[in-house]
């Protein structure tokens, strides 16, 4: 029988969260609430340096004086801030040497994603960071960087390890008073990943760090700083999946990149958190700041993102391009479906001379979930010849559901070129019939039509990611991709 | 008492003629700020050097404007400083009645009355509101049904006189099946620091076709902002140009709404701004039923100190299916401390639409130039073409003959 869009949106209704599933591991919890003594028992719990819990202290402060942002296009009941954990970490506390020593029911949970670690570190050659629940447990391949002087850590060795590069670096990008999210994750974010790419050094691996919220009722607050040193590369992958649960979940992560001279930072994300069931109950609250700095002369940051999961997703990863000759980029596919609802975009500062940025979103909206992009493209008077592309597409998969634009363009250079195009459509019924002309069947049709569409995004993730991309978007769109 | 009540108070001597009127008094009294840059939609404009002002009432003196007159063979209404002048206006041609707001009465009355203020939030939002609760008088316009308006007709709006502020306000209706020109023009004499306040609400029925040239030359420190609210039913054809030709800070509000389905409606622009100018254009689509089409093209040229704000918005509700609505806004920017902010949106809530918008910001292009000046044009004049022909396909959309070749001269004389 064909396929048809009417059957497509059908399925894209009832298709389940595959990898809904909870671990039963105990936790070790903060109490409820937030005030000086929870961050003062997180300080203490990380065995924190005296500046950075100064750091935090100042951090609550600023986030006391502050107001949730309301400008985005998304609705939500309002978010108790008191009424959330904002410390757990798994029991084990034991730091590990080899991966016989996990904690088997971590491990299964790992298998069941599909990211066993000894099958990573055999097969893909991938060095996996895991963090569960804000405290990393594991991590591979350290040896194999060390020897090249690369840093990859958890940020919470790094503290102890490394804290002039912390000190350093830590806020320089996405300040504490950045925005509301901003100064809670400072104040108190529990965990996340460091690394370091030495001068002249090109990180041999991609690396890898897979996040997952486990613990009913906790917020993960998660920081992530990477910094590229003059004429180094590293390519880093992010990804998610979290289980299945009713209440919502709140997340409110910071990532911060820095480049230097000649550095290039490739920043890949798959999301695909707890979207949330049929009736639109549970699921994720994605509030995350990722930020960029290229802060040498030709030095590039590009940002991947496949958004496929959580409730809210309010997310603008973003390039400062303050070297010159700078180049910043940004691919995103966001698919929402049910009651999901999607904010996500980027922003584009172009200060140095010669800057160039490149953007191109991808939107795919299904069922009655809302789907927006929002970006700013900001030419300042000293960037010369500043260059922007934006492309903004969205896509519509059945007549209850949003997709919106919303772009800001600033110029300020009589030199800069700046285009924006934005289109909203559904498959065209002359896409589908020019496919059957050709003998493609209208199920192979739409699939065809759904992934092309797709693919100039995917096709930026790197190849150990994109299986598991295709494998993501598939959950949100099955019978049409693949 | 505060920065908005020393300025509301400016207004508060003239005598409020409607009931609408109190109304509207009351809400920009009691509740209603004026905007901040903290609003959404006032990102980019300032009003504070409008609200810092002080305004006097001055008598106008004007006898003759003839010379404001682009095409003499229009039919004009004039309004001096907000109100009404019979003798210096020309009658209406047939099937066009116009009756002053200040001097309605009987069914006229009620009947304006009914529509005065219902496609305009002036409860909320306070130009909006300042100009229902304050104005003096307007045109009440109406184009009979099913007739075919061959005569243009121009509404004449002059401010004279120093610190002058207006509240100007209009009503168009124009009729099931009828055919209609307007021409809204602004003039300004002799006006330092005078501000423009004006709404116009039109109302374009079944099958009407109506087109409507904003042609803005104020003077050159007069601050203006303009509302222009449009409800279109079924099947009707109406087109909004908006020529910017002068003032130092302008604001254009169009918020079209297509109620009813086969509509069609076009909303086109030019800006060439200079010195330290500001031109904010905000434009509203607000697409409730299906099968309509819109179309938006701007375009802008900034040069010297000044500012371009564009913000376009396409509203497709879910009811909307089968909208085909376009938008494109492009800019040149022709000075390092020229500024254009530009922000195309699109909020869509129904699948079988087809919707895009383009923006685009830059330069002439260098091999056109050079195409130009290897063929023995000069520099300047090279560039004089390119701007023109930049500017042609807004000018092209202008359907009165007279009005085309003025903005072209208008275009021409930033070259001077």
């Amino acid at each position: 029988m064909a396929y048809t869009e009417a059957e497509l949106a059908e399925e894209l209704k009832s298709k389940k969260y595959e990898f809904g599933f909870v671990s039963n591991f105990e936790s070790d919890k903060a109490p409820k609430g937030l005030n000086e003594d929870i961050i003062r028992l997180i300080s203490a719990k990380k065995n924190e340096p005296e500046w950075l819990l100064e750091y935090r202290l100042n951090a609550l402060k600023v986030w006391q004086d502050m107001k949730e942002p309301k400008w985005a296009h998304i609705h939500y009941p309002p978010i108790d801030f008191q009424d959330l954990h904002y410390y757990s970490a798994p029991k084990t506390k034991k730091k590990l040497n080899s991966l016989d020593e996990l904690d088997p029911e971590l491990k299964s949970m790992y298998d069941k994603l599909g990211i066993s670690t000894e099958e990573q570190k055999r097969l893909t050659g991938v060095a996996v960071d895991v963090v569960v629940d804000s405290v990393s447990v594991e991590t591979s391949f350290k040896e194999k960087l060390g020897e090249l002087g690369i840093i990859f850590c958890s940020f919470s060795e790094a503290v102890q390890n490394h804290p002039d590069l912390i000190k350093k670096y830590m806020g320089s990008v996405v300040p504490t008073n950045d925005n509301f999210y901003a100064a809670l994750n400072a104040a108190v974010f529990t965990d996340g990943s460091f690394c370091y790419i030495p001068k002249g050094v090109r990180c041999p691996m991609e690396l890898s760090t897979y996040f997952r919220i486990n613990d009913a009722q906790t917020g993960q607050f998660e920081r992530t700083l990477v910094v590229a040193d003059s004429g180094s590369y590293v390519s880093y992958l992010e990804g998610c999946t979290a289980p299945m649960r009713d209440e919502n979940q709140l997340h409110a992560a910071v990532v911060e990149l820095i480049a230097m001279d000649d550095a290039e930072i490739k920043y890949s994300t798959v999301q695909n958190w707890y979207p949330g069931n049929e009736e639109g109950k549970g699921g994720i609250y994605n509030f995350v700041t990722k930020r960029g700095l290229c802060e040498g002369a030709n030095s590039k940051i590009s940002w991947t993102q496949v958004e496929t999961g959580s409730a809210i997703t309010w997310k603008y990863p973003s390039c400062i391009l303050k070297g010159d000759n700078s180049i910043g980029e940004f691919y995103s596919v966001a698919v929402t479906n049910n009651y999901q609802q999607a904010d996500t975009g980027t922003k584009m500062l172009h200060i140095g001379r010669n800057t160039k940025s490149t953007i191109i979103s991808k939107g795919i909206s299904a069922g009655k979930s809302n789907n927006s992009y929002r970006g700013l493209v900001k030419i300042l008077p000293k960037a010369h010849n500043a260059r922007n592309f934006s492309q903004c597409d969205s896509l519509l998969l059945g007549s209850e559901c949003g997709a919106h634009t919303f772009p800001y363009i600033e110029a300020q250079n009589s030199s800069a070129k700046v285009e924006h195009e934005a289109t909203t459509s559904k498959i065209g019924e002359d896409q589908i019939f020019y496919c059957l002309q050709r003998g493609i069947d209208e199920e192979k049709a739409v699939s065809l039509i759904v992934n092309g569409y797709a693919k100039e995004v995917l096709n930026k993730l790197p190849m150990e990611f994109a299986i598991e991309a295709q494998k993501l978007l598939s959950i949100s769109l099955e019978g049409s991709v693949g | 008492m505060n920065q908005k009540e020393i300025f509301v108070a400016q207004f508060d001597s003239i005598p409020a003629q409607f009931p609408i009127q109190g109304e509207a008094r009351a809400a920009i009294h009691n509740g209603i700020d004026f905007p901040t840059t903290r609003d959404e939609k006032w990102k980019y404009t300032r009003v504070n050097s409008i609200l810092e002002s002080s305004f006097q009432s001055v008598e106008s003196t004007l006898e003759n404007v003839d010379s404001f007159k682009l095409d003499a063979t229009w039919s004009y209404l004039v309004f001096v400083n907000g109100k009404f002048n019979q003798t210096i206006s020309d009658d209406m041609p047939d099937g066009v009645s116009m009756t002053s707001l200040a001097a309605c009465n009987g069914d006229v009355k009620k009947e304006m009355l009914s529509k005065l203020g219902s496609l305009i939030d002036f409860k909320k939002e306070a130009f909006p509101s300042l100009n229902t609760g304050y104005f003096e008088d307007g045109a009440f316009i109406k184009v009979r049904k099913n007739t075919k308006i061959e005569q243009n007709i121009c509404i004449l709006s002059i401010t004279d006189g120093q610190g002058q502020a207006v509240n100007a306000r209009n009503l168009i209706h124009v009729e099931s099946g009828a055919e209609v020109k307007f021409v809204h023009q602004f003039e300004g004499l002799d006006n330092e620091n005078s501000f423009t306040n004006s709404v116009c609400e039109i109302f374009v029925d079944e099958n009407a076709h109506a087109d409507y040239y904003l042609i803005e030359s104020e003077g050159a420190n007069t601050k203006a902002i303009t509302n222009t609210n449009i409800s279109q039913k079924r099947d009707s054809n109406f087109t909004i140009v908006t020529i910017t030709k002068s003032g130092q800070l302008v604001r254009n509000n169009i918020n079209m709404a297509i109620t009813e389905p086969g509509c069609e409606s076009n909303m086109m622009g030019i800006y060439f701004t200079d010195g330290n100018q500001h031109v904010d254009n905000q434009t509203y689509a607000d697409h409730q039923d299906h099968g309509c089409n819109s179309n938006e093209l701007y375009k802008g040229v900034m040069a010297d100190r000044s500012t371009g704000v564009f913000n376009g918005k396409i509203m497709v509700h879910q009811a909307a299916q089968q909208t085909n609505a376009f938008q494109s806004n492009q800019n040149i920017l022709l000075s390092d401390k020229a500024t254009i902010n530009t922000k195309p949106e699109l909020e869509i809530y129904a699948d079988d639409v087809k919707c895009s918008h383009g923006c685009t910001i830059g330069q002439l292009d260098e091999e056109a130039m050079f195409y130009l000046q290897s063929r023995g044009l000069g520099k300047e004049a090279a560039h004089r073409l390119l701007v023109q022909a930049f500017a042609q396909d807004v000018i092209d959309t202008i359907k009165i003959d007279s009005l085309r070749q003025s903005v072209e001269q208008f275009i021409e004389s930033k070259f001077e």
